[in-house]
């Protein structure tokens, strides 16, 4: 059966059935190409229970994961103090830092030089940080660049070509024979820009993502203890804590919460100095509103 | 690291989320086989903890405690007391062989002890009488329990720093008693053991000589500490060097073939550094180490099973009436250490006073505990309303002990639901004390909705 002599509702019936096959077959591709495994052998599993903090930082939220723990570990062991208005990053003075994580060693270098803005310091690390992110990558957990932009790439291409596949000669032979086409058209302009999301970035292998998953289950103890008596945990447990946990980890601290905040864009600074977040947020809880020309004298 | 001494008893640990990662550490080691649950603590089966799961897949053993049964609480028989203590009584139980099938728990433990008397909750485990009538009431409330149990019951000595006059017979004479005639297992308590031996002058080691050890199911062993001549059995101190000798001891007593099967610390507040507690648990395996064990766990355990099994009807049981006086004598006593009442003259009043203190500081503690964050909510200190009615520190920590105090004296009864309903319910008492007259709250104490009580 040649689908191209359907008409009207027939054909937009069988064009969105085409969508949802290629979506589907779009997302098994990405798994596929997710799912090649140089290490076949060790399980995620095996993995799992050797992954450093930061390396599980990593593989939960990326590099800003990363680089907060570093943050909020250092600040809760009083090794740097975070200034939450300020932004800025610094190290305490007269602290002795034994057994620091290479990422932790970096950042403590760096600031031995003066305080940092957070997001400096953060460029300030990122050679370290890539470091964490090869070490995932030989371990077949985070992917390399030609699995990351072929995982994106091909699922894209396969959805996009069986959006234009079904739509655009169809769209032809209707305006030549003069027959709607409208609901067609329409469909296959949402199909394109649904297509986008096959575009997604994919940071982590389907082994990663198990792994991840796997450790923040073996890691409830430490999730207990962290939020019950943080005192006892080491350096590591408390990086391992943050890392896996993030902001609520730890029990009676705001350390990865502050350092979220300060990493976060300095707000736009306009002429008026009053750009429309940073601005209104400040003058609204201090004086009630009214923002430009002061706070209301 | 010292290496870890091989013992074929079992060496367990009372389940805190505080040591949720030394136990995980220590059991990943090999050097732990068990750990001990407080049934309170999950109030559904879904609370239960991936951490503790992951134990129990670790091949970890999980025994489940109770401390609320008040199995020594003595009803008048036909009230509407009685009637309200078995339905509570039953919930419990139920609750109990609930976690205890989740968890696969070979037995569940409580206490010879009555935690509260009508609807006043003392937060503790208070001393029963050495009586024959309160023999007969551990059998009625045993034999309720049981009804809701799937698992066999172990009962445990409680640690007291009073003694109750009119006596009938001695502690162990009692506990032997009471495990054997409802067939039950035995779970002894070293520390409460040293602690009762110490405060009410008797010999452990004759203690031990009359205990059914046959029924030995487990043993604990937790730090205290000595104040004004008495020790208290804290759990939140070190183990103390008595408690390991009476180990000695017991395993001396231990019947030809028979061993301890199962031994484990408590610890349940002002946690020390895991190097501490591991310390304290090589020197508790140290101790078994160096006597000789035979494999007669599997016999003790097949024991336990079989006694559990066989439940005493509880029709036979309720023939056992109730002492009425046994009954107000507990509304005394549970009311003087609260505070509510003075001190009835049949009891060492310098002693209660002490142990009421004792009580008042612990339920500050666990409120603390359960909420730490509690500072917080206080009001600023403005100058007027409750926080004012005598001169308060500016200190955030002194200020929050000082309303809790306020609030103890408004609400004496502990919450029944537990120390995190009892944070709750004192920052609603705050709320209300800022609303209203300081003296106005005195006088008309607000009450739980289940437990009224007046000041």
């Amino acid at each position: 059966m040649n689908p191209f002599e359907l008409h009207g509702a027939s054909y937009l019936t069988f064009y969105m059935s085409a969508l949802f096959f290629g979506a589907v077959s779009a997302l098994f591709i990405r798994h596929l190409i997710l799912s090649v495994d140089r290490q076949p052998l060790v399980s995620a599993e095996a993995v799992a229970r050797q992954l450093d903090p930061y390396e599980a930082a990593y593989i939960e939220g990326g590099n800003d994961r990363a680089f907060l723990t570093a943050c909020a570990t250092l600040a809760r062991h009083e090794i740097v103090s975070i200034d939450r208005t300020g932004r800025e990053i610094t190290l305490v003075p007269d602290k002795e830092h034994p057994h620091l994580h290479e990422l932790e060693q970096t950042l403590v270098f760096k600031l031995k030089l003066g305080p940092l803005l957070l997001a400096d310091a953060k460029k300030d690390v990122s050679g370290t940080l890539a470091t964490v992110r090869r070490r995932l990558v030989d371990k077949n957990l985070a992917t390399d660049d030609s699995t990351k932009s072929k995982a994106s790439l091909m699922p894209w291409l396969w959805f996009a070509a069986i959006t234009l596949l079904f739509s655009v000669p169809k769209i032809e032979m209707a305006i030549a024979e003069n027959r709607p086409h409208g609901f067609l058209v329409l469909l296959a302009v949402i199909a394109g820009i649904m297509s986008f999301f096959f575009l997604k970035k994919a940071d982590l292998t389907n082994k990663g993502r198990m792994a991840g998953l796997i450790l923040k289950q073996n890691s409830s103890a430490l999730q207990l203890t962290a939020q019950s008596n943080p005192t006892s945990l080491s350096l590591r447990d408390t990086a391992m804590a943050y890392g896996l946990f993030g902001a609520m980890a730890v029990a009676g601290d705001f350390f990865f919460a502050d350092a979220a905040y300060a990493l976060r864009p300095v707000p736009g600074t306009g002429g008026s100095g009053c750009s429309s977040s940073g601005c209104g947020s400040s003058c609204g809880s201090s004086c009630g509103g009214g923002c430009g020309g002061g706070c209301g004298g | 690291m010292v290496a870890d001494i091989k013992t074929a008893v079992k060496l367990g640990i009372g389940f805190r989320p505080e040591l949720a990662l030394m136990i995980e550490r220590r059991a990943e080691r090999g050097a732990l086989h068990f750990v001990e649950i407080l049934a309170e603590d999950y109030k559904r089966p879904q609370d239960i903890p991936q951490a503790l799961k992951n134990l129990r897949k670790k091949g970890l053993e999980i025994i489940v405690h109770s401390t609320s049964l008040s199995l020594g609480q003595a009803e008048q028989k036909g009230t509407s007391g009685q009637k309200e203590y078995e339905k509570c009584l039953r919930k419990r139980a139920r609750h109990l062989n609930e976690i205890a099938l989740l968890v696969d728990s070979p037995f569940v433990s409580d206490h010879i002890a009555f935690v509260r008397s009508g609807n006043l909750e003392s937060g503790h485990l208070l001393p029963v009488e050495h009586s024959a009538a309160m023999q007969a009431v551990l059998r009625r409330n045993i034999a309720i329990a049981r009804e809701m149990l799937q698992v066999p019951l172990v009962l445990e000595n409680i640690a007291c720093t009073f003694d109750l006059p009119g006596a009938e017979m001695d502690e162990a004479s009692f506990v032997a008693g009471v495990v054997e005639e409802n067939d039950c297992g035995l779970l002894l308590d070293l520390s409460n053991l040293f602690a009762n031996a110490h405060n009410l002058n008797f010999s452990a080691a004759e203690y031990l000589e009359e205990l059914p050890l046959q029924r030995l199911a487990y043993v604990h062993l937790a730090g205290g500490t000595f104040k004004r001549g008495l020790y208290h059995d804290t759990h939140s101190h070190p183990l103390q060097e008595q408690s390991l000798f009476l180990l000695e001891e017991l395993i001396k007593h231990m019947p030809t073939n028979m061993s301890v099967s199962r031994v484990m610390l408590e610890r349940d507040d002002r946690f020390p550094p895991e190097d501490e507690l591991n310390g304290e648990l090589d020197a508790i395996a140290a101790v078994l180490a160096k006597t000789e064990v035979a494999s007669a766990c599997a016999k003790i355990e097949a024991g336990n099973r079989i006694a559990g099994q066989s439940k005493l009807s509880t029709a036979a049981a309720q023939s056992a009436v109730a002492d009425v006086a046994l009954c107000v004598r507990q509304e005394e006593l549970v009311k003087s250490l609260l505070g509510m009442a003075a001190v009835p003259h049949w009891l060492h009043e310098k002693r209660i006073r002490e142990a009421a203190e004792a009580l008042s500081r612990k339920r500050l503690r666990t409120i603390k505990r359960a909420h730490p964050a509690l500072d917080k909510h206080l009001p600023p200190d403005s100058g007027t309303g409750v926080f004012n009615l005598f001169e308060v520190d500016t200190d955030d920590e002194k200020r929050l002990d000082h309303s809790l105090r306020l609030y103890f004296a408004a609400f004496p009864s502990v919450h029944p639901d537990g120390c995190y309903a009892d944070s709750l319910a004192f920052l609603k008492f705050i709320k209300t004390a800022q609303k209203q007259k300081a003296e106005s709250i005195y006088a008309s104490a607000i009450c739980f909705p289940t437990n009224e009580v007046k000041v």
